[in-house]
């Protein structure tokens, strides 16, 4: 009798520690938010309500709408830009680096700078980019400008070169996991039936390289969408995100409802995002698997 | 002999599947059991019960006596070598051995002079101090038993312990677990799926399927008089064939694809549709000439030869089928004297050596 | 045909056409490693610059910056404070991540779906989310914004990094090591700490690591959650609101020199490990 009881102990004293945290700290959370977003503003703070006010403001208004779509689109450009420069990379040092060693040291090279602080290095564009910045005063020192020129910061395209900039480490980490995982034997395969370089690359390599290539696309896309920092650093007027807006009713607006239901909208379509990206997953991996 | 091993009405269920169903069995102490049958069939489900690794579903497992149903594996007196040996990646040879003991918490030196001994019985103590990774999978394998024996367990469980080795290196560890099961006198278990194993170290065989025990019986038992279909074309190959009793002169006589066989002696006349078989090395190769004295003449034509070393396995073809007769081949016997293809071949088989297989399909 | 003529080197364009293509790849690779290091190489060059704006070329070289560092008590205590609150964060999700990484890999218990997909939810959603859900949650217990307030956020977002780490690893441990260990007579805390632990030592470390790497520098879930007490990053950001100073420079070398350490540091222990083991 001794065994079973034992092993039950055993298991709930494994279980406990992080159910309990779970539900304390990630499920509770969550539920209150949800609560929140029904609450409504009442100076000088907020008071408990059920009303779609919140709601309703979200989905009249313009700007909440301008928002999000800029911030959709800015995500998406970043996802692509990191995408077109990680694959290359990740391909080069898959099927053309021959030694191991400089595999892994060029792999190392591209993986390094994310375990440098994310605020420095988009800091550091902001100190590149701007009016007395270095590639102003560099294309003065040569002559292209004559004047320092302000068109380098402070809009989108400099915030769409920062993100893009911080985000092809995560890229490059996907799509090499998955091409390293391509038996060889297929590309042979390909080439044994006649097939060129050229298709044996899109019949081939490029279907196999999907999962990864989803994975790490969703990964930049989702945390784009939800960044704060690069806009405030480098993003200027028209640069602001949705993050911004909801990180303003916890500061200043102290519109703690509006920020619950906007953070909610927020959740809601990142899950969509991360399902779709799932699907498409599962898709690639059981067509070609 | 005292039963060290109890099983009564044991079940277990996987959802609804059924791993091994209503089964009772008894085990002597020092025997050497071996549980035979294809995969899926509930052997290694069984092994897992007895070793605790499962729990049953219904039914009692007694271990000397006692009843163990409900204990865990650290429990019970058993100790298991498993499939893929489990070696302790992260300890070395000495230390792997010896952890059943220092876990029980006996003196660190009693567990290092145990721990040589039970290495020295497999051979191995003088890879003391090297990581598993670093041997053979042959040696591996006798780290794994010297482990399972330092404990001196009353039985010893030993999952498909030599399907992971190369035939050569089996037949060496088959001989050697033989000798090591006589030195030591602990009960063994063991789990194979190769009828050859099963037939070299068992004092008895269980042959299973789809979670029951089909036959249970010495190696010898089991290979002249298998109880049906099943367990002869488990072990050892068996020709078989369905057929009537006709009355005949002097007893029963059998149909066999077109010519006729006298039958063994305890057959019932008259009874249709019965499976029988008799085995390729029971069947003798006589000359024509010698025909007209012998017994159960069968007259067919030599299809292909399989030369097999120690003996030739010819496919004969009689009639509409085709049997398997093996011929030994003596030093008396050069190439020259081996059949030919499309040659006549004459048989005879003695009316005894004709086994009668249950009714049962013969899956 | 076309073999033969390789293998003869004799027809030229063949030879070129591969020439150009290394050298394509050679070409790419180098301008994307630059493009990827340049701001890092601006960062640390301009560190040691003498003048305080960051214009081209450099005005001279100097120490001062780093000087001013070791006086700023600010900045000392926002460095002490993100030291602490990164080791208790390690420490936290490695008590609750291991426990759920067993679990979730060797048992079954209603609301399993639910329970793996919350706790990955954290690193799903943005950095915010968290931030700010935890904020509501600390508001409404009554809990007050601080340091330990901090600890507790860090250790919710991350704990999906020690429990997918650890998760695999488990995964790729044969369970029959367990099994045989209890057969050798050992209770369930004696396999763990004997058995287990020891085998996804190199998990646990690479997960404690990264984890730590993370709170060290980690913004939005802070952001909400600080009191009076500033982290690093939160130090920085603030000193940013302010305006460009080189000491952000100064110390932005330094952390990526104490990076440097900690990823080859993990490297070389890691490649040690992988060397002796082979499970």
């Amino acid at each position: 009798m001794s065994g079973a009881l034992s092993a039950r102990f055993w298991r709930a004293a494994v279980l406990s520690p992080p159910l309990i945290w779970t539900f304390i700290f990630m499920f509770v959370p969550y539920a209150i938010l949800f609560v929140y977003s029904f609450w409504e503003q009442a100076y000088p703070t907020f008071q408990p309500a059920f009303q779609f006010g919140n709601y309703n403001q979200i989905l009249n208004d313009p700007q909440y709408f301008n928002v999000l779509a800029r911030t959709l689109k800015i995500a998406l450009f970043v996802s692509l830009g990191a995408t077109l420069i990680a694959f290359p990379y990740a391909y080069f040092l898959v099927f053309k680096v021959k030694s191991q060693k400089y595999r892994q040291i060029l792999y190392m090279a591209v993986v390094a700078p994310l375990w440098v602080s994310y605020l420095l290095r988009a800091y550091t564009w902001k100190t590149i980019l701007g009016t007395t910045g270095i590639l102003n005063s560099f294309l003065l020192s040569i002559g292209i400008l004559s004047e320092p020129s302000s068109v380098f910061l402070y809009n989108q395209t400099a915030m769409i070169l920062t993100l893009t900039y911080v985000f092809i480490p995560f890229m490059v980490m996907p799509i090499y996991s998955v091409l390293e995982k391509i038996p060889k034997s297929l590309k042979e395969a390909s080439y044994d039936l006649g097939f060129g370089r050229t298709k044996t690359f899109f019949s081939v390599t490029l279907p196999l390289s999907v999962p990864g290539i989803v994975a790490g696309f969703t990964m930049t896309f989702c945390l784009t969408f939800g960044d704060f920092i690069a806009p405030f650093l480098v993003g200027g007027p028209d640069g602001l995100m949705i993050a911004n807006v909801i990180a303003s009713q916890f500061g200043a607006a102290l519109n703690w409802p509006l920020g619950a239901a906007l953070a909610l909208v927020m959740i809601v379509i990142v899950l969509t995002i991360v399902t779709i990206a799932d699907f498409f997953e599962r898709f690639g991996k059981g067509k070609f698997a | 002999m005292p039963k060290i091993i109890e099983i009564d009405n044991l079940t277990k269920k996987f959802g609804n599947v059924r791993g091994v169903e209503n089964i009772s069995l008894d085990i002597d102490e020092g025997e050497f059991v071996t549980l035979l049958g294809p995969s899926g069939c509930g052997k290694s489900t069984l092994l897992r019960l007895i070793g605790g690794f499962e729990t049953a579903t219904a039914g009692c497992i007694k271990l000397d006596g006692q009843d163990v149903t409900h204990f865990p594996p650290s429990k019970r007196a058993v100790n298991m070598v498993f499939q893929d040996y489990a070696l302790f990646p992260h300890l070395s040879v000495g230390k792997n051995v010896g952890y059943g003991l220092r876990v029980a918490g006996v003196p660190r030196q009693q567990v290092i002079t145990k721990a040589r001994e039970a290495l020295k019985l497999v051979g191995l103590e003088d890879r003391f101090d090297d990581q598993p990774h670093t041997l053979s999978g042959g040696q591996r394998q006798r780290v794994a038993l010297a482990r399972a024996i330092v404990r001196r367990p009353r039985v010893l469980l030993l999952d498909e312990p030599l399907s992971a080795l190369d035939a050569n290196l089996r037949e060496q560890m088959q001989v050697e677990l033989k000798n090591l099961h006589t030195k030591v006198g602990i009960t063994f278990v063991l789990v194979t799926h190769d009828q050859n194993e099963a037939l070299t170290m068992s004092d008895r065989i269980i042959v299973m399927r789809e979670g029951q025990i089909v036959q249970s019986g010495r190696p010898m038992e089991l290979y002249e008089k298998p109880k049906n279909g099943y367990v002869a074309r488990f072990i050892g190959t068996t020709n078989m064939f369905r057929s009537s009793v006709e009355p005949g002169i002097g007893g029963g006589m059998i149909s066999y694809f077109g010519q006729n066989l006298v039958a063994p002696p305890n057959v019932v006349i008259g009874r249709k549709n019965i499976l029988f078989g008799f085995r390729p090395e029971k069947v003798k190769l006589i000359s024509a000439s010698a025909s007209s004295n012998a017994e159960n003449v069968l007259r067919g034509n030599l299809k292909g030869m399989l030369y097999q070393g120690q003996r030739a396995r010819l496919l004969v073809e009689l009639g509409l089928g085709e049997v398997i007769v093996d011929m030994p081949i003596t030093d008396s016997i050069n190439e020259s004297q081996l059949p030919q293809k499309g040659e006549q071949v004459v048989m005879s088989i003695d009316p005894d050596k004709i086994m009668i297989l249950n009714e049962e399909t013969d899956q | 045909m076309k073999n033969f003529f390789k293998n003869a080197n004799l027809l030229r364009p063949d030879a070129w056409l591969l020439r150009v293509e290394s050298f394509s790849w050679g070409a790419g690779i180098s301008a994307i490693l630059c493009f990827l290091y340049l701001p890092i190489f601006v960062l640390v060059m301009y560190s040691f610059n003498d003048s305080r704006s960051l214009t081209w070329p450099m005005s001279g070289l100097t120490l001062k910056w780093y000087e001013k560092l070791g006086q700023n008590d600010q900045l000392l205590q926002s460095l002490y404070n993100s030291i602490y609150v990164a080791s208790c964060a390690t420490i936290l999700t490695l008590i609750i991540g291991i426990p759920a990484a067993i679990a979730l890999d060797k048992f079954d218990f209603p609301g399993k779906w639910l329970f793996r997909k919350l706790i990955l939810l954290p690193i799903a959603l943005p950095g915010i989310i968290t931030g700010i859900s935890m904020l509501i949650l600390f508001r409404s217990i009554g809990i007050s914004l601080s340091l330990e307030a901090v600890i507790i956020g860090h250790a919710t977002a991350l704990i999906s990094i020690v429990v997918t780490q650890v998760f695999a690893r488990l995964q790729r441990l044969p369970s029959s090591l367990a099994d045989a260990s209890a057969d050798l007579g050992a209770s369930g805390l004696q396999t763990f700490f004997l058995i287990t632990l020891p085998n996804i030592s190199s998990a646990v470390l690479g997960a404690g690591i990264l984890t730590f790497t993370l709170s060290f520098d980690e913004i939005p879930v802070t952001f909400f959650l600080t009191g009076r007490d500033n982290t690093l990053p939160m130090y920085i950001w603030s000193t940013l609101r302010r305006g460009l100073t080189p000491e952000i420079n100064a110390i932005g070398t330094l952390i990526i020199l104490f990076s440097l350490i900690l990823i080859t540091t993990s490297v070389f222990l890691l490649r040690d490990k992988n060397k002796s083991k082979q499970t």
